[in-house]
């Protein structure tokens, strides 16, 4: 049987795999997951996806605030619950990928340790871009 | 109408369970730490509460805490949603005495079981449908391209650009309805129908597509088997409405004979089609019918349902007495490692391909 890391925490254990898989060329959001979305059977599905997208574009740009400013004060706690936080947003808009990276980060906060902090921050950075870029596609 | 109350700290994760909530027409009120949600619940006595379990302020636990300590609220029932779905955490949810919990990012299928159990099942006419996958067969790159476009966003279009990629292409995705140009070079439509048809699509759909006004075209492809034709360049919506017109019962069947090797499809939960899927049954006519071996296709299949896990396990256990090989394709990572979890599943060979699976079958 085939594993996929992506489903496999363990798999992404040290801060420099999950930059390196932030950086792959994976595509940034899953479309499948906006699609089932407007393939739901309601009217406006697709205001509703438009709408969540922006939502997302906002939150996902506040977390990054809470990260970087927990992140200064080396607060873990902060930190946790912002990559927490952030990693459910982006796994309801099909960011899956970044939100392994702020699983990894979320880890990390737990123990706490700071090592690697640094990395993960600009991985979720990038790849928040690349998110915002795919969702800014999608919407239009 | 019933009021769900969803207390959860993402505005992103409120949006959604509101759309996921829409089938069950109730009225959604939301809260955005534990705190706030307590008072709301005793304030407005929802019918359910759907509370996250990790929030600033106030945590979900706390918060439930709360609410079972105060007669206003204590019978009021609660689904758990969490971002994690390790043992622990989910016994610990267990013993605090919830009525079920549902792991983010959630499968629309899981959620709207869980809330079924306490509002009752969903409006039959606002459930969510299954993306319906057509297959586009043109040699013309930009023709494709442009069906895609036209078939919208809710269906899942795969297309091939010849015959030959067609067929295999049939194979591997099994789509509900299949277009057909009639004239391409080498293998043309009427080609490509009868070689999709002795390859397990005998029931398929099929949508011809011929130059404008080739009537001798259209009655050819109507007599071969198509069930309508649609005419090139595409005019307004015909092609979606073509595709629309497919009878809603119009199903192949769960089970297809692709060179003597059974495909069996395992259906979308929730719908009339799974609930007449009966895997001992289908097992045991494949055994009576000389099989020695079978593909399940779970390609249709993003998360693994607890439905879907009790019906594999009833199929592999009837595949194991009638002493039928088995071969798993799935391509959701969910899928493959809800199956890895699934003791009856483990030992089975799981590929991401029907072409993968019937050479692991031999």
């Amino acid at each position: 049987m085939s594993a996929d890391k992506r489903a496999d925490p363990q798999s992404r254990s040290s801060p420099a795999d999950a930059a390196g898989h932030a950086s792959g060329h994976d595509s940034a959001i899953d479309a499948s997951v906006l699609a089932e979305y407007r393939n739901m059977g309601t009217d406006g599905a697709d205001d509703f996806v438009t709408e969540l997208i922006d939502v997302y574009l906002a939150e996902s740009a506040a977390c990054v605030t809470t990260l970087t400013d927990a992140a200064a004060r080396r607060d873990a706690p902060g930190l946790r619950r912002a990559a927490h936080s952030l990693k459910g947003s982006s796994s309801a808009v099909g960011a899956r990928t970044l939100a392994g990276v702020c699983e990894t980060l979320e880890a990390l906060a737990a123990i706490p340790t700071f090592e690697g902090m640094p990395a993960l921050l600009t991985a979720i950075a990038d790849e928040l871009a690349r998110v915002r870029a795919a969702l800014q596609a999608e919407r239009s | 109408m019933k009021k769900v109350l969803t207390i959860d700290d993402s505005k992103v994760i409120r949006l959604a369970i509101a759309q996921h909530l829409r089938p069950f027409t109730c009225q959604v009120l939301e809260a955005t730490d534990g705190q706030e949600g307590v008072n709301i619940a005793k304030r407005d006595r929802p019918d359910l509460i759907l509370l996250d379990v990790s929030m600033p302020v106030m945590d979900g636990r706390q918060a439930l805490a709360l609410l079972r300590a105060d007669a206003a609220t204590q019978s009021i029932p609660v689904i758990m949603l969490t971002g994690e779905s390790s043992e622990d955490l989910v016994l610990d949810i267990a013993r605090l005495g919830v009525q079920g919990y549902i792991v983010k990012p959630f499968a629309p299928q899981r959620f709207e079981q869980a809330v079924a159990k306490v509002l009752g099942p969903p409006d039959a006419g606002l459930r969510r449908r299954e993306a319906e996958i057509v297959l586009v067969v043109d040699d013309s790159e930009r023709l494709v391209e442009q069906a895609r476009t036209l078939l919208g966003p809710s269906r899942k279009v795969v297309t091939a650009l010849s015959g030959a990629a067609a067929i295999s292409l049939y194979v591997d995705s099994r789509p509900a309805v299949i277009v057909i140009d009639l004239a391409m070079p080498d293998m043309d439509g009427f080609a490509t129908l009868a070689a999709i048809k002795s390859r397990g699509g005998a029931d398929g759909y099929f949508i011809a597509l011929t130059v404008r006004g080739d009537q001798a075209a259209r009655e050819q492809a109507l007599a071969a088997g198509f069930a309508s034709v649609v005419e090139k360049p595409f005019q307004g919506s015909a092609l979606a409405d073509a595709v629309a017109a497919r009878p809603a019962g119009h199903s192949a069947g769960p089970v297809t004979i692709v060179d003597d090797c059974p495909i069996v499809t395992m259906p979308a939960v929730g719908g009339e089609t799974f609930e007449q899927f009966k895997p001992q049954e289908i097992v045991r006519s494949l055994a009576e019918d000389g099989h020695d071996r079978l593909i399940l296709d779970l390609t249709q299949h993003r998360q693994l349902h607890a439905d879907v896990g009790t019906a594999i396990v009833s199929l592999l256990g009837g595949a194991t007495g009638m002493g039928l090989r088995v071969a798993i394709v799935a391509s959701s990572p969910e899928v493959v490692a809800g199956l890895k979890a699934l003791p009856e599943a483990s030992a089975v060979t799981c590929v991401d391909s029907v072409t993968a699976a019937r050479q692991q079958l031999g």
